[in-house]
């Protein structure tokens, strides 16, 4: 049973949507002389137009194993600057200061590439080739459904978390009150405390955020910060398709 | 403000910059990592929506028009009616399900939309409740703790109403004894827990329940399409209460008792009667929805296991203003 075709279309325009918009803020950021996480945004370009190819597979322009080794790269990418994050040193520059999302991120891609090569036996036992998301939809072949689960259910967590620091990042927020948010953990009970301390550390070089960082607030290199809303909203929307591409796969 | 903040600020305004908005986002209590994750279920549920199951006609035919079983008739043909529609426009009504249940979720995150998505939430809720689920089955005496009793979305509206924004916070001069209080008070919020888990065990002593067989068939059913893993744990727990349907549905709804009573005790009494709540949550979840069928591709939300976690998280009895809290009871009696 595969989803309905104009769903995986309007799925698959989205994140094409979404690769062109992280295209043009990291050309404009040179350009205006606005940083972004140069990390975050490339690796949603290319995880924009995976995902497009994976929901309407005559989208995709790259062979399977050109996006497995990119997702690769990008995992242990994100996973070093956990580590390091994890260890209490700030992002500095061009680094996203929240990596731990986008190393689930990139872990996910490859779970979904690698289900979609590799499709479990289905009942009769017989292992079905189907290529492209838009097939196996909704097909239950995944390996490991759980792991697909969890990840889906990591991505809607963090889509909240995202809606939830929205107004963090309004037009006009500041960068004072950001950071001040970030640092102050007094009456938040239950934050993820090594999160907390890493923002604190990066929100001193004025970069705080949910992997966006609010207008108006400076980076180290004294460059303000490139349109840190739209990129949260399009961190959103990446983040409901990616949990609507594992759930069709339990 | 630095003064590169500040000119950065004035730069990227297209009014004046001001630090309200900013200076308004709270750090999060307790309340708001409860409401985020009411938000985060009701984005689950709406993803869950767009599974292709759901576009189909047996979504109306399988799983709305059964729920109309059993239930008296002006309850019955409403809900006949709307599956009629369901089966008859499959894509645009589900389109439109999974639509309003993504939006419920990101309104409830986003923190400007927090009040009217709690307040839609709720209605959706009722409605839901009735079309979607028969009420829950209360009406039809065969409805079951175990398997979702009484109607997983009825409890996403008793944790709109019971995580309402207020303006009490854990640091007020009246200290929170738990969250659930704040926008109703104490004592109301302790007769709505009574309601609910007291109706529970009211349902687990019930009719069927009570047959030897009756707890084991409705756990073994459950295996069906699942996971091995969680096919094998429905089939250990069907078999484990074979032929012991009424001695287990005895000690449920003393359990159920206990907890439902429980939140009128001392703290640490209460304490164990929310600890007790979460464990009855887990293993209802896992045992008696079977994670609500989820990995069976026709899952449309986690079920109650979930939520009834949340709602014991809400009244978990709070260790902030502890001190001021007990000098405070002697005349605080509430």
């Amino acid at each position: 049973m595969a989803s309905p075709s104009w769903l995986t279309d309007t799925f698959a325009a989205i994140m094409l949507v979404i690769a062109l918009s992280c295209v043009a803020r990291l050309l404009t950021s040179s350009l205006r002389r606005r940083e972004v996480e140069l990390d975050a945004d490339a690796v949603h370009l290319v995880m924009g137009i995976s995902m497009a190819g994976m929901l309407v597979p005559r989208l995709d322009p790259a062979p399977n194993g050109v996006w497995d080794a990119a997702f690769a790269l990008a995992a242990a990418w994100f996973a070093a600057r956990t580590v390091r994050a994890w260890r209490g040193n700030a992002a500095t520059g061009w680094r996203c200061p929240h990596p731990l999302p986008h190393l689930v991120e990139s872990g996910a891609m490859l779970y979904m590439l690698l289900a979609a090569q590799n499709p479990a036996p289905d009942n009769t036992g017989k292992s079905m080739a189907m290529p492209g998301m838009g097939a196996t939809a909704g097909t239950g072949l995944a390996r490991f459904p759980a792991l697909a689960l969890l990840l889906a259910v990591f991505m809607v967590g963090y889509v909240v978390w995202l809606g939830d620091r929205l107004t963090l990042v309004s037009p006009a927020s500041t960068g004072r009150a950001a950071r001040s948010a970030d640092e102050n953990p007094a009456g938040s009970s239950g934050d993820l405390g090594w999160i907390t301390r890493a923002n604190a550390r990066t929100a001193a070089r004025g970069t705080a955020g949910c992997g966006t960082q609010p207008t108006g607030h400076t980076s180290a290199s004294g460059r303000t910060i490139l349109a840190p809303r739209a990129a949260a909203c399009y961190k959103i929307a990446m983040g409901i398709t990616m949990g609507y591409m594992l759930v069709t796969m339990l | 403000m630095s003064d590169n903040t500040a000119v950065g600020s004035a730069r990227w305004s297209r009014r004046p910059a001001t630090t309200a908005a900013a200076a308004e986002w709270q750090a999060r209590d307790a309340r708001r990592w409860l409401q985020l994750a009411l938000a985060a279920i009701w984005l689950l549920d709406g993803v869950l929506q767009f599974q292709p199951y759901m576009f189909t006609k047996n979504f109306g035919t399988q799983l709305l028009a059964v729920t109309a079983q059993g239930n008296p008739q002006v309850i019955a043909q409403p809900i006949t009616w709307v599956a009629g529609i369901v089966t008859h426009h499959p894509v645009p009504t589900n389109a439109a399900f999974a639509a309003i249940q993504v939006l419920l979720g990101l309104g409830i995150a986003w923190r400007p939309t927090l009040k009217p998505a709690l307040a839609a939430s709720i209605a959706w809720s009722l409605g839901v409740w009735w079309f979607g689920e028969g009420l829950g089955g209360v009406l039809t005496g065969t409805t079951n703790p175990v398997m979702g009793a009484p109607g997983a979305v009825i409890l996403y509206a008793l944790l709109a109403v019971l995580l309402w924004p207020t303006a009490r916070t854990d640091h007020d001069v009246a200290p929170s004894r738990f969250v659930a209080e704040r926008p109703l008070g104490a004592t109301a919020a302790r007769v709505l827990w009574l309601v609910l888990w007291g109706s529970l065990a009211y349902f687990a002593i019930q009719g069927s329940n009570r047959s030897p067989q009756g707890l084991h068939d409705m756990i073994a059913q459950m295996a069906s399409g699942e996971p091995s893993w969680l096919a094998s744990i429905e089939t250990h727990a069907a078999n484990l209460v074979a032929h012991q349907g009424l001695p287990v549905s005895i000690a449920l709804t003393v359990l159920l008792t206990v907890v439902a009573v429980g939140v009128f005790l001392p703290r640490p009494a209460a304490r164990v009667a929310v600890m007790l709540a979460l464990a009855l949550a887990l293993v209802i979840w896992v045992v008696g929805e079977a994670l609500g069928g989820i990995f069976t591709g026709q899952g449309t939300d986690p079920n109650s296991g979930p939520l009834l976690a949340l709602l014991a998280l809400a009244y978990w009895p709070s260790t902030l203003q502890q001190s001021a809290a007990t000098s405070g009871e002697g005349t605080a009696n509430s």
